[in-house]
């Protein structure tokens, strides 16, 4: 019985071997499709259903960080037909017990799906690339929406007498009197500001890693020195964006509306992002010259 | 041509059938919570009001949760007990009650001490703790607002963290607020 097995499917037509591992791969990559929009579409749903109300400002900045997640995701399920990722048994198992937190009522909490599945498929990677490009790629993602906003609010205090204590000495080379009470700063009497978690660079800092990798893993380059330069650049040009911005709040309630609240807010959540693509994309784009010349 | 075994294909068709299922289950699961939130209004977001857990199944009150000083058997001088509230955003725990430098300071959560390293640390995970724990289980009320004791003991009195902990258990009716600021600043 096992030979006879066997000699059917050596004897198969080519067309149909051919049509049963293309079903077969199709179906991986409808699965891994089908968990990273589904992850994504939770957390959007529960955001804009089921969650307070969000400011111009973190809608940008959110949407941008699921959308260059998102779109690497995809760059790596569907490039490039002979390398697609291919799903075994125990990669599916992993991929449905992921997909649970889906349920998680909360929206940073449904990115403890993209935490496992990255994880599981970056330690199962190390003879598959692209399975740990996308790996990498959940792990950057939940990195973002969950595990640094955690580790922020766990260590709030910590991080904002660093960040306060930074913004402090850079504003009084433009402020004379401006002074300081543990995360709060102010240059009038009646007037101060509090650093909480959205006005923080953290986070701009978290989303640049997460577009730097994202545009790395779309263009299908490695991570090098150059690479890590652009890196540094980003990080650079947003904490500096973030920095002038509570400094431009401080004059006034007038001022800080405009910069918290109204135009300015979104002005700079796009300057952020802005500073974020550019420095990779310029590196990319580089790169791509020098290895196909034109003569 | 990819290597995968023609043998996995209902793995991967049953995977990515389960995978719909799930997504569209989910996609059901919040649009009923938001057409209920919309015709039963959103949840009050408020102070839960809910009285300060002393461990050991003791609770003082939360109208007296407000700095008061505690006489101790061993001590001369009164044990001085402050109130933070569980939260990353509240201030600096060690401000609160203005300690002398020989005092000892102990940080006591639901009857527990905390210790004196990474209080504020400690706290915040509590905070995000019964967060989540309020989410998942779907409580409207989060009682986010939770409330530790700042127990400040004077130099000089060897009183242990349980001894005035005890004291505070028993101590009926609740110690009335008393004048903790008159304390004599740092130097």
């Amino acid at each position: 019985m096992r030979d006879g097995r066997a000699q059917r499917e050596v004897t198969l037509p080519r067309a149909i071997r051919g049509f049963v591992y293309g079903w077969a791969v199709s179906a991986s990559c409808g699965a891994l499709l089908a968990f990273t929009a589904g992850t994504v579409l939770s957390a959007i749903l529960q955001r804009h259903l089921l969650e307070a109300q969000q400011s111009a400002q973190r809608l940008v900045e959110f949407n941008v960080g699921e959308a260059f997640g998102f779109a690497a995701s995809l760059s790596l399920i569907l490039a490039d037909p002979s390398r697609r990722v291919s799903l075994t048994g125990p990669d599916i198992a992993v991929l449905l017990l992921a997909a649970l937190a889906w349920f998680v009522p909360e929206h940073h909490g449904v990115y403890l799906a993209t935490t496992l599945a990255g994880a599981w498929f970056l330690l199962g990677g190390r003879t598959d690339r692209r399975r740990a490009d996308l790996g990498q790629i959940w792990l950057a993602l939940s990195i973002y929406e969950l595990w640094a906003k955690l580790v922020f609010k766990v260590a709030y205090q910590v991080i904002e007498v660093i960040e306060v204590g930074l913004i402090y000495r850079i504003g009084r080379l433009f402020y004379g009197r401006l002074g300081i009470a543990g995360a709060s700063l102010n240059v009038r009497d009646d007037w101060s500001i509090v650093i909480l978690e959205g006005c923080s660079s953290f986070h701009n800092l978290s989303l640049t890693g997460l577009i730097w990798l994202s545009i790395l893993k779309i263009a299908e380059r490695a991570v090098g020195p150059a690479a890590f330069r652009a890196l540094g650049v980003s990080a650079c040009a947003v904490v500096a964006i973030n920095f002038g911005r509570i400094l431009a709040m401080l004059p006034s309630h007038e001022a800080y509306q405009f910069w918290h609240d109204g135009a300015g807010s979104s002005l700079v959540a796009l300057g952020s992002v802005a500073a974020a693509i550019l420095p990779i994309l310029v590196c990319v784009e580089r790169d791509a010259c020098r290895l196909s010349p034109r003569t | 041509m990819p290597t995968q075994p023609a043998n996995l294909t209902p793995w991967a068709r049953s995977g990515l059938a389960a995978l719909c299922i799930l997504l569209a289950v989910s996609v059901s699961v919040r649009s009923y919570a938001y057409w209920q939130r919309l015709a039963g209004g959103a949840p009050a977001w408020e102070a839960s009001g809910q009285p300060v857990d002393l461990g050991g199944g003791a609770t003082l009150p939360r109208a007296a949760a407000a700095p008061f000083t505690v006489r101790v058997a061993p001590c001369a001088s009164p044990v001085a007990v402050d109130f933070l509230r569980a939260s990353p955003y509240e201030p600096d725990p060690s401000l609160l009650g203005r300690p002398q430098p020989a005092d000892r300071v102990f940080y006591v959560y639901r009857g527990r001490d905390l210790g004196t390293r990474f209080v504020t640390i400690r706290l915040n995970a509590i905070y995000l703790a019964r967060l989540a724990y309020a989410r998942l289980t779907g409580q409207d009320v989060p009682a986010a607002d939770d409330l530790a004791l700042k127990i400040i003991v004077p130099a000089g009195c060897e009183a242990s963290v349980d001894q005035v902990m005890a004291v505070l258990r028993s101590a009926d009716p609740p110690p009335a607020p008393s004048a903790l600021y008159d304390r004599a600043p740092p130097p």
